[in-house]
């Protein structure tokens, strides 16, 4: 269980970064798009964005909606493209080195 | 829990945050729980979303590098801080209103008084310094290590005297400035105490200044030394602090002199532990005078620094007897 929390919190950062890729998103959408592919505590993500946005790797504009105040949308910038390229590559790497081990192992048993 | 009490609630814990950075992040929150409650969720049930608002708190906190326990242990600093800030302003009153009651006249005397005692323990320590370069001048012709050994030596005692000489003349100024009766006595100590504090930032500067008065870098390491016993001791005085509201907690005549036992004895350990080094140098100096003494029979030209010895030497015990004498007069009836 803790161990997963883990694992999650490693990969957040990335399926974030994915997600605003497609198109600028506000503080909810974004939330809920990434808590549908990573069950996490949806608080937990906007400390993320903060970070993310203090990094230089998001830019955020203020854009006025149909119902209620003004949302705040995240937008990524050349830098976090960069190291969003970066982060994916290394996933993918790990990920494939991990998958490789365990089928290494499967085949051993 | 609603929304107003789930955000002050956070907004607590985030406290060491910048205000526009937790009202940027706050703000991100509402408007989250905002949209549920439109998508149908009662208040309640949004917020249920986010977990442990503690929790949530801490995490912020780590996104931002800040360690969550910063704001528990900031509480703690801040009593002892409060406390010290306390006693000292109860110090300041009393001082205010002694000030107050004194004619114009006496206080610009005093005033006067405090000036020329200041100006005079910065011309001591011009004087020092002076004292130090032209014997470095002078000490070029001993082999390398010695003269750094010597120089050494001697910047460590005039160090230990100055700190010394400044300590005491603030004691003996205030105690006469504001003589004191038993109710005060504590009070007194804790301005004592700011006092010394206050010398110890003009030690520091001192350091500096001496830092470019000579480059030599064993010398750095000697001041080095020295800052360091005055860091050594500060914390002790610091702890002395909390004692005395301890102790006035108890409420009893009796611990009052116990707290006055307690401070002179610590203070004379204090005087007596600086004063060690000192009579070591004065001995030094004693066997540095008679080498002199050869040296200027032999034809070097040392005049100028057998005269300047001779005054080290006089300043030192006149110093040394000031010191012993206002030691055992102040606290021979400060523990009765």
């Amino acid at each position: 269980m803790n161990l997963n929390v883990q694992f999650k919190k490693g990969v957040l950062e990335l399926v974030v970064l994915l997600s605003v890729t497609k198109k600028d998103m506000y503080g909810y959408e974004l939330v809920s798009e990434v808590s549908k592919i990573i069950d996490v505590n949806e608080g937990t993500i906007y400390p993320l964005l903060k970070r993310l946005t203090n990094e230089r790797y998001f830019e955020t504009y203020l854009k006025e909606s149909t119902e209620g105040p003004p949302r705040k949308y995240y937008h990524l910038t050349k830098n976090g493209q960069f190291y969003k390229d970066n982060l994916k590559k290394e996933w993918q790497d790990f990920h494939y080195k991990v998958d490789q081990f365990i089928r290494e192992s499967d085949n051993d048993e | 829990m609603s929304k107003t009490e789930f955000l002050n609630h956070l907004g607590k814990r985030l406290q060491v945050l910048n205000q526009k950075e937790r009202d940027d992040i706050l703000e991100e929150y509402a408007q989250h729980i905002e949209i549920k409650i439109q998508a149908g969720l009662t208040e309640e049930e949004a917020i249920k979303d986010f977990g442990d608002a503690d929790a949530l708190g801490d995490d912020i906190l780590d996104a931002y590098n800040v360690n969550p326990n910063y704001n528990k242990s900031k509480l703690n600093v801040e009593k002892t801080v409060l406390g010290a800030l306390q006693t000292f302003g109860r110090a300041v009153n009393e001082i205010c209103d002694e000030l107050l009651s004194k004619k114009p006249k006496e206080l610009f005397l005093m005033l006067f008084k405090f000036g020329v005692v200041i100006l005079c323990l910065v011309m001591v320590r011009l004087a020092l310094e002076l004292l130090m370069s032209s014997l470095q001048n002078v000490l070029y012709f001993l082999p390398m290590v010695l003269e750094r050994l010597i120089m050494g030596v001697l910047n460590l005692g005039f160090n230990v005297m100055y700190i010394i000489v400044v300590l005491f003349t603030l004691y003996a100024f205030l105690k006469r400035t504001f003589l004191i009766d038993d109710e005060i006595k504590d009070e007194d100590d804790d301005m004592e105490y700011t006092g010394k504090d206050n010398h110890f930032n003009a030690g520091d500067a001192n350091v500096v200044d001496v830092d470019v008065y000579a480059n030599v870098k064993e010398e750095v390491e000697e001041e080095q030394q020295v800052k360091n016993r005055l860091h050594f001791k500060m914390p002790k005085r610091e702890s002395k602090m909390p004692r005395p509201s301890k102790e006035r907690r108890e409420g009893t005549n009796t611990a009052g002199e116990l707290f006055a036992n307690i401070c002179s004895g610590f203070f004379k350990l204090c005087v007596f532990c600086l004063l060690l080094p000192l009579v070591c140098l004065f001995v030094c100096a004693v066997v540095g005078m008679g080498i002199l003494v050869i040296l200027l029979f032999q034809g070097y030209p040392v005049v100028g620094l057998t005269i300047g010895t001779i005054g080290l030497l006089m300043c030192g015990l006149s110093f040394i007897i000031f010191v012993m004498k206002s030691v055992f007069k102040t606290f021979g009836g400060f523990g009765e």
